[in-house]
């Protein structure tokens, strides 16, 4: 018969297990707030949060391929490419901002469905095809661009939508969280799901009991371009300008975001919240670095091991199982 | 359907094996080829390069003798370029310009694109020499890490051309301005703005860029020149830069614990334009304060003329620094008598200057 402090300490570690990167997170929040008297000002939150804006936005999409088990290392190449599509477009052509945002979208809706056609249809490893397609875009995006930035007056009809306001909240943070609200009841509340969740835990079983597995795939793929048009969009505006390199900065975050959320390399478990608390936080750790005031040469050993210990607590959850 | 899918990418695969390298070739006009039947080129004569001078860019510029005998010297051989990355205005104006001269001149020269990743600079090193360059015209990234890769190239012969400092040209030239130099330069820019705008004293971000060893250098030149002319300036720290979106980032964050930073001296204008947009979102007067960039960028010049807040920027001439390249290599394989390190100009560029 187990001892009470035994049975104690369990609870504990269950509780840890199971709230992993979110306790790190309240920790560092806490440490941040004792320690500054700026990080807990709404002018801060909302610098935090719009930061976290086009990262979180453009997570949904990486969390629904790697809830189906697959995994789009594309998606930051998409983001620039589109980006740099919708600015010449605006800057180049004058084309309505209205047009060269809709066509942004669907350049990445594009890439995102002839990825889900590789990954299904002739059978490459996600990873390895949208490597691939990430190599293309960036070298199409170099190509286009011949280096140079591209900026004009035009891009300031996009300036609202990562530097407005509506009321007192940033627009790119109502954005967000829009998104999130949408995507959770998609997720939660919808046979699409419901079909997501079911493939990524068995894709063969999914599969004998009449769900089309590719079809998902591929419309999983096509999303998440649709959501890296959109985030490209949004750095253009955030920027006020293209460059080839506009994409590189995202790789990273994207998918440390969604795996530090909690979504299962082996697909099929994950909550889509999560992945907003964790992009969020990553946002914080950098935020936090510099109000801190730590150097920048030592501030990579900082949030790498904030990191660590986030993930290493939030693993125990499946140590246990 | 699956097989239809299939037999398109074979297609296409096999299209794309038929096409030649990725890397931008420019061959030589026809007429520039010669007319008799190939022969072995001439062993190059060996270059003497002068140490006891600092040389300038009309040093560099060759002969048709000399044309005619790099030409000769280089047969079917080609010159490799390395810049630093093709992503940024700076280090692709240098290539493209490099190649539009050896265009010019006959010869054929490659770039090849290291994205900004000094391992990558050793292959494409590595490339080079495999695919008969004799010289190698290189924005180092990292010294330590290409001087393997660079001294085996010399020790087949393949000649080096440096355009981002000199300790690397080890059998050859270095063209460059100092990152030193170009730090100072910025750090004086934005000490004199300091200094006749803000009456002396002001709270300054440095933008930086640590991954790169170079451009620290230039950092830490900017705090130095920028202290020694306005030394009641404080400096509160440096801030991840390099690029737009980082130097936007770091500047909101910034601006968060030193909400009273009227200065910004950026390691480039790509960095600068981030911390630009963060500072007019913060709402700060554009008559004070100031942001200063290094590469003279053309959109950096559109806003120093606009006349805001991007205060100036250092002309750092990537156009002249790649005609200079290929210059330097003609100089080399023609067996030339040329200074070993020579000085590209450093231009301070201000609203004054433009005009």
């Amino acid at each position: 018969m187990p001892s009470q402090a035994k049975i104690n300490f369990q609870k504990i570690v269950e509780i840890i297990g199971e709230n992993g990167f979110i306790l790190i997170f309240i920790i560092w929040v806490v440490l941040l707030s004792s320690t500054t008297s700026t990080f807990l000002n709404s002018n801060n939150i909302f610098t935090v949060l719009r930061q976290a804006a086009i990262v979180s936005i453009i997570a949904i999409g990486e969390m629904l391929i790697m809830l189906l088990g697959g995994m789009d290392v594309s998606l930051a190449a998409v983001l620039g490419f589109s980006g740099i599509i919708a600015a010449s477009l605006m800057v180049n052509y004058n084309v309505p901002p209205e047009l060269a945002g809709l066509v942004c979208i669907l350049i990445g809706g594009l890439i995102g469905f002839i990825n889900g056609i590789l990954v299904t249809i002739v059978r490459i490893n996600a990873v390895i095809a949208t490597l691939g397609m990430m190599n293309v875009l960036n070298g199409m995006a170099l190509a286009y661009t011949q280096g140079k930035t591209i900026v004009g007056p035009q891009l300031d009809q996009i300036a609202f939508l990562s530097r407005g306001y509506i009321g007192a909240i940033p627009f790119p943070v109502i954005l967000m969280f829009v998104f999130y609200i949408v995507f959770y009841i998609i997720l939660n509340k919808t046979v699409f799901g419901a079909h997501i969740y079911a493939i990524g835990n068995n894709d063969k079983a999914s599969w004998l009991a009449g769900i089309k597995v590719d079809r998902m795939k591929i419309l999983a793929f096509t999303v998440a371009g649709f959501l890296a048009g959109f985030s490209g969009l949004l750095q253009a505006s955030r920027q006020g300008s293209a460059t080839s390199s506009m994409g590189n900065e995202f790789l990273f975050p994207i998918l440390t975001g969604v795996i530090l959320g909690g979504i299962s390399l082996s697909g099929g478990r994950g909550r889509i919240q999560n992945t907003l608390i964790a992009c969020i936080f990553l946002m914080t750790i950098t935020n936090g670095m510099v109000l801190l005031g730590i150097s920048l040469y030592v501030q990579g050993i900082v949030s790498g091991l904030i990191l660590i210990v986030a993930l290493s607590l939030d693993r125990l959850r499946y140590r246990r199982r | 359907m699956k097989k239809l899918v299939v037999f398109i990418l074979l297609l296409a695969l096999l299209t794309g094996c038929a096409q030649p390298p990725a890397a931008a070739t420019v061959a030589p006009p026809p007429t520039a080829q010669p007319t008799q039947a190939p022969t072995t080129p001439p062993q190059p004569p060996k270059p003497t390069l002068l140490t006891d001078k600092l040389g300038e860019a009309k040093d560099l510029v060759p002969t048709d003798a000399e044309v005619a005998t790099a030409k000769a010297v280089l047969g079917t051989g080609k010159i490799g370029i390395i810049p630093c990355t093709m992503g940024s205005e700076y280090h692709s104006t240098v290539a493209n310009s490099a190649v539009a001269r050896a265009k010019e001149l006959g010869i054929t020269a490659e770039i090849s694109d290291p994205q900004a990743k000094a391992e990558a600079q050793i292959s494409a090193i590595e490339n080079f020499v495999s695919a008969g360059a004799k010289v190698i015209m290189i924005c180092v990234l990292d010294p330590a890490v290409v001087k393997p890769a660079l001294q085996a190239a010399v020790d087949k012969g393949v000649f080096i051309v440096q355009t981002s400092g000199r300790e690397s040209a080890i059998n050859g030239i270095g063209i460059s301005i100092e990152d030193a130099d170009l730090g100072c330069a910025a750090g004086e820019l934005a000490g004199d703005a300091i200094n006749t705008i803000l009456g002396g004293k002001a709270t300054v971000a440095i933008l930086d860029y640590p991954d790169l060893p170079n451009v620290v250098i230039r950092a830490d030149n900017i705090e130095k020149c920028l202290k020694e002319k306005a030394p009641n300036a404080n400096i509160v720290g440096r801030f991840k830069g390099g690029t737009t979106d980082f130097g936007q980032t770091s500047m909101e964050n910034a601006l968060q614990a030193y909400p009273d930073i009227d200065v910004v001296a950026s390691i480039n204008d790509a960095g600068a334009y981030g911390a630009l947009t963060a500072l007019e979102a913060a709402k700060k007067d554009q008559a004070k304060t100031i942001i200063v960039g290094i590469d003279a960028e053309a959109h950096a010049r559109d806003l120093i003329k606009a006349g805001g807040m991007y205060y100036g920027t250092v002309d750092t001439n990537p156009s002249e620094t790649g005609v200079m390249g290929i210059n330097a290599a003609v100089k080399l394989l023609a067996g030339a008598t040329v200074p070993k390190d020579i000085k590209v100009a450093v231009v301070k560029i201000t609203k004054d200057t433009l005009k």
